[in-house]
Formats: C-alpha cells, structure tokens, sequence
C-alpha cells in the first residue's frame, strides 16, 4: 500500500504531469505527419530527459511513444494516408469510414479501442511481465520463421475478393525487401551496381508512396470544381456502448494478439496490427463490410498496435533486450538515469516498475483525451478546398520520405512507389499487402536462413520445435480451413 | 461523389491496366531472376543458409506464378479509370511533383514548396490567388521551422541564401 502510495505521489508531480501531457501531445503531432514515426519523436525529447528526474523523463518518453503509435490512425482516417507503418491497417477501415461522412466515429472508435488496447497491455505487463519475457526467450530463429509465415496469410486475409492481385501485391513486397544487402552474408543483391540501392528500400518511403502520394494522384483525376461540396462530420463522436457488444470479443484478441507480439524482440506495432486485422476479417460476422469501413477492422487493428507499448517493454525492462529501434531509444534514456533493465529491476527497483506501470495508465486516458479534444481540428482538415490539400499532403509527404535517411533517393522512390501505387490501383491490386510483404520479410528471410543454420540446411529440424509446429500447425488450418468449408458445403 | 472526368464507357479498372501491371511485374521478375546468377562470395557458397539468392528465388517463382494468373484472368475492379481532364490533371501533378523533388536539390526546401504550393493548386483548379499565396506561406514557413527547429531535421537549402 504504501509502494502505491508513494509511486501515485512521484507521477502527481507538476512537472511529471507536464511531462505526460507534452509527451502525448508531440507524439500524436509526430505520428500524424506521414514518415516520421515514433523513433523521430523519442530522440527529439531524449536530451530534454538528460536533466530531469527519472520519472518524469520516463514520461516524456512514454508520452511520446503512446501517442505517435495512436497519432498515426488520424492521418489513415482523414487522409488515406497512415501518419506511421502500423496504421496502415487502420487507412483499410477508417478512411472508407471518413469518405462517407463518419470521420468523426471512426476517429471514436480508434481513439476508444486505442485506450483499452493500450491499458490492457500495462494490465499484462503487470501481472505477467516477467513470465512473457521468459517465454519469449524460447522463441529461437526457428519460432521467428514459423511467426513470420503465420503473419503471410494476413495478405490472404486482407486480399478477399481480388486473391491473386492481393497475393502478387503481397509477393513484390516481399521482394522488394530483399534489395540490398542480404542479411546473413552481406552479398549485395539487386543493386545493379548503384552504390544508393546497396543500403536497400526502406520501408517510409514506399508507404508514403503508395498510399499518400497515389491518393493524391487519383484524387487530383477525380476532382470536379462544379460539384457541390458533400457535407462532412468534423469532431469527435463516441460509439454507443451497444455498438460495443459485439464487438468486445474483437477488442480482446486485438490486445492479446498486440501484447503477444509487442513482446517478441523484432516485431513490432505493424506486424501486430496487420495479423490482428486479418484475425477479425477471418472471424467477424461482419466480414463481407471489411474494407467499406467496417468498426470490427478498427477495433482490432488498433487495440493491437497499441496494446505493443506495453508490451514491447517486456524484453527492454525485463531482459534489457531492446525489441526494436524505439525501445532502443528508450533503453538508452533509462540507462542515461541510471537505470539497469533485467530481471533485478523487478526485485531491486519495484518502485520504478510501479511507476512505469501507472504512467502507462495515465498516458493512454491523456491520449483518449487529446484525441477527443484534438479531433474536431483534425477533421477541420476534411474542409479544406481539394486542391490546397492535395498540394499540403504531397508537401508533407515529400518531407517525411526525405527525412528517414536525409537522402533525395528516398523522395525519388516514393514517387516511384506512388506511380506504381496508382497503376496497382488500377488494376485492382490492393496495396496494403505490399506493405505487409516489406514489413515482413526481413524478420522471415533472416530467421530461415539462421534456422537453417542452426539445423545444418535441414528445414524438416523445424517441425521439431513445439512452439513453431503449433504455429504451423495454425497457419496451415487457417489456409485450409476455408478450402475444407466449401468443399463440405458443396456435399452438402 | 459524382465526378466529370471517368470514363462512363469502359468496364471501370480496366482489364487492360490489369495485364499491363501483371506483365510489367513478370519483365522485372525475369530481370531479377537473371541477376541472382550473379557472383557470390564464398562465405555465402559454404553458407547452410544457402546464400543471398535462396530466398528471393522462392519469392521470385511465387511473382512469376501469380503474375502468370493475373494475366490469365485479370479481377475487375471498382476503380474508375481517370480520362479526359482528370487525366490530365493526375499526370500533370506527377509531373509536378517531380519537379518539386528535383527543385528541392536545386533551389532547396523553402523556395521549391512555395512555388508547389502555389502552383498545384492553381493546376488543379483553384483560382483564389490571394488565398492560395497566403496559405503556401503560412504552411510552407510553419513546416520548415518545425523540421528545421523543433524536429532537427536539416532540409534541403537553397545554394542562394544562407539560412533557408
């Protein structure tokens, strides 16, 4: 009792509370803008934690995390543009949702299913933290692989109704990925001998081509002056508690499917959110209103990718293995305050744990509220005239491919990727399993080649592993299951 | 959202975009298949994670697989092909946006995006200039000092002035 008390006295500090609320605040405004992300945001405010006290410099930093994974969503929604990688889920639901004049529920329903993802992953945290961490000890390159390939049929998932162009779209992807140095040998691939091509395609670029830029474009086609302009719900609408009902279920697994991943090293918020998305369109009784702005797709997605915060801070806290660039991040500004991640910080620093536990709490109901408060200037956008907006979201665009790496090559792929990205549309290719592809392939191709590695070249070693023959076990009954229904319905 | 500027004749998508897309996929498959003939180092030959080109392979023949069926039998599709102005405008805009990314090396961030700014939206068919000017300043100025001050990012600068 006494621990709580004193751990609720250190986080009502003023200048812990301004740090939650400036942190929350940056973070939504650095995930909305398109190709900046969560890492940008964490190492703008690392050297103002330098010479703060631990727990409100933990804040800052977590503020800025939650919300940048949460900012992302708005831009999916309003813009068809995802402000992040993770949310490029969301753009599938929200976006149609905001095009026929629901951008204001849509926005509750992401900041909602946002909340309870995000509180749900400190409840695992706090109750499982250390058990979490060493499972995911167990999972060996062979576990990754098994992980990845379960992830693959996301792009089957999301490719209902156009297959064969979803699962092309899926398979360029995972190509593309591969251009560059391969990751085991360092042998460079596919660079046709240009020395920019040998660090390979990043990920921002591609997405801010494919999804903001071909917008863009095929808005600027679809522009009529002398149309009148529909009307548009700006603001912030919160879903009735009956529209909640069914969907409760949906919410579950999102989280569970975030926390599981998040606390895996190495895979992250996009991965979480891509396998949550096409676990509701596989199980929703609502399935065939997936990708017309369906509430189920945005549940999921988002409890998913922002029940990862937690999570993800499982192997940093517990392990002190970073599980991805942002944790990195934050790995070094604990270390910075004198901190030591590993299984003695639960025994020898409780009071940290604790307050990390309640900061995570207090950031995701500031993040419910800054996304309530901030939605009807978000949705102002929605009434800016086509033309001026169309020339701001390209701008910005341009930025955020430029700023990854500071390299024009990235602006020049992202407008490649955006004339690709209009064709694919075109011709009826979704694009969002191209992303997945991107996202995933790294994490498959190095785990098989490691795995097979550890197994001298034998890949048949890999059903040998329990964690990994369920996890393929699962990936086959989900691709065949589908396959069994019809062929049992046509005996019928 | 009615529009002027699709085509109301055609099957919306075009069956013909789709095996265009579908051949232009299987042309590149086959030229990166050519290259991973390519010559490796002899790490990567002794390596049991059987070198660079193992997995990519794999992903090439599932491209050149499903690429084969696209052909075949292209899925229709709700997109409504841009024609007449409207593809004039999409192309234009592409175009622009080239120039824009070719200014930013020359003339810099803050020059390039205002002359974008203003004459984007013009193109594509706002003619309230006053409007457009003041909102390409006010935007243009506020995102570079965000990168430039607040997220550290240095933009491109012009090679006239100092500190822009």
């Amino acid at each position: 009792m006494e621990l709580i008390l004193g751990t609720l006295g250190e986080i009502a500090t003023p200048l812990a509370l301004l740090c939650m609320v400036a942190g929350t605040l940056v973070g939504v405004l650095v995930g909305v803008l398109p190709g900046l992300g969560s890492v940008v945001g964490l190492t703008m405010v690392l050297p103002f934690t330098f010479s703060m006290p631990q727990v409100p410099a933990l804040a800052l930093m977590l503020g800025v995390y939650c919300g940048s994974v949460y900012g992302g969503s708005i831009t999916a929604i309003i813009l068809n543009t995802p402000g992040t990688p993770q949310s490029a889920a969301t753009a599938m639901e929200g976006f149609p949702m905001a095009r026929r004049g629901d951008a204001d529920i849509a926005i509750g329903w992401v900041t909602s299913a946002s909340t309870l993802g995000g509180l749900f992953s400190v409840l695992v945290l706090m109750l499982a933290g250390s058990w979490l961490a060493a499972f995911s000890l167990n999972f060996t390159p062979i576990e990754y692989f098994a992980l990845g390939v379960f992830a693959l049929t996301c792009i089957a998932g999301v490719s209902a109704g156009a297959m064969v162009p979803g699962l092309l779209s899926g398979a360029c992807g995972l190509l593309v990925a591969t251009i560059g140095a391969d990751p085991v040998t360092g042998d460079l691939r596919f660079t046709f001998d240009s020395f920019e091509l040998s660090a390979g395609i990043t990920l921002i670029p591609v997405i801010v081509g494919l999804f903001a830029y071909s917008e863009m474009f095929l808005r600027a086609a679809r522009i009529d002056p002398s149309a009148a302009r529909e009307k548009i719900r700006v603001g912030f609408r919160l879903p009735p508690l009956k529209k909640w009902r069914g969907r409760l279920g949906m919410l579950a697994r999102g989280s569970v499917i975030g926390c599981f991943v998040g606390a895996l090293p190495g895979t992250g918020a996009a991965t979480a959110a891509f396998i949550a998305y096409s676990e509701a369109r596989r199980t929703s009784k609502r399935r065939d209103n997936f990708g017309k702005g369906e509430p189920d797709g945005l549940v999921a997605c988002e409890s998913a990718n922002n029940a990862v915060t937690g999570s993800a801070l499982v192997p940093t806290l517990a392990l002190g293995v970073p599980g991805d660039p942002v944790t990195a991040v934050m790995l070094g500004a604990l270390i910075i305050q004198g901190v030591t991640p590993g299984p003695q910080l639960f025994t020898q620093n409780i009071e940290l744990v604790y307050a990390i536990f309640a900061l995570l709490i207090v950031i995701n109901l500031i993040m419910f509220a800054t996304g309530a408060l901030g939605a009807p200037l978000f949705t102002q956008v929605l009434r800016i005239p086509e033309p001026l907006l169309i020339a701001m979201v390209l701008i910005v665009s341009t930025l955020g491919a430029y700023g990854v790496r500071g390299n024009m090559l990235d602006v020049w792929i992202a407008l490649g990727a955006g004339v690709a990205g209009v064709f694919m549309r075109l011709a009826g290719m979704p694009v969002a399993p191209f992303v997945i592809g991107m996202v995933l392939s790294p994490m498959i191709e190095q785990s098989l080649r490691q795995g097979l590695v550890l197994t001298r070249g034998n890949f048949l070693a890999f059903f040998e592993r329990p964690i990994a023959l369920v996890l393929f076990a699962v990936t086959a009954g989900m691709l065949l299951w589908p396959l069994f229904g019809r062929w049992h319905s046509a005996r019928r | 959202m009615k529009t002027h500027d699709t085509d109301p004749t055609h099957p919306p998508g075009g069956r013909a975009i789709a095996i265009g897309v579908a051949l232009a996929i299987l042309a590149l498959a086959a030229l990166l298949f050519s290259q991973t003939f390519a010559e490796i180092s002899a790490f990567a030959r002794a390596s049991q994670g059987r070198g660079p080109f193992f997995y990519p392979r794999f992903i090439l023949a599932a491209v050149a697989l499903l690429g084969l069926l696209m052909v075949l039998r292209p899925v229709p599709t709700d997109e409504p092909m841009p024609s007449g102005a409207g593809l004039r405008r999409a192309t234009g805009l592409i175009l622009a946006v080239a120039a824009y990314a070719l200014g930013l090396s020359l003339a810099g961030f803050l020059i390039s995006s205002l002359l974008f700014a203003c004459l984007a939206p013009l193109f594509l068919g706002y003619r309230r200039l006053a409007v457009t000017a003041l909102v390409a300043a006010v935007f243009c100025l506020s995102v570079w000092y965000l990168f430039e001050n607040a997220f550290l990012i240095i933009l491109p600068r012009s090679p006239w002035f100092d500190g822009f």
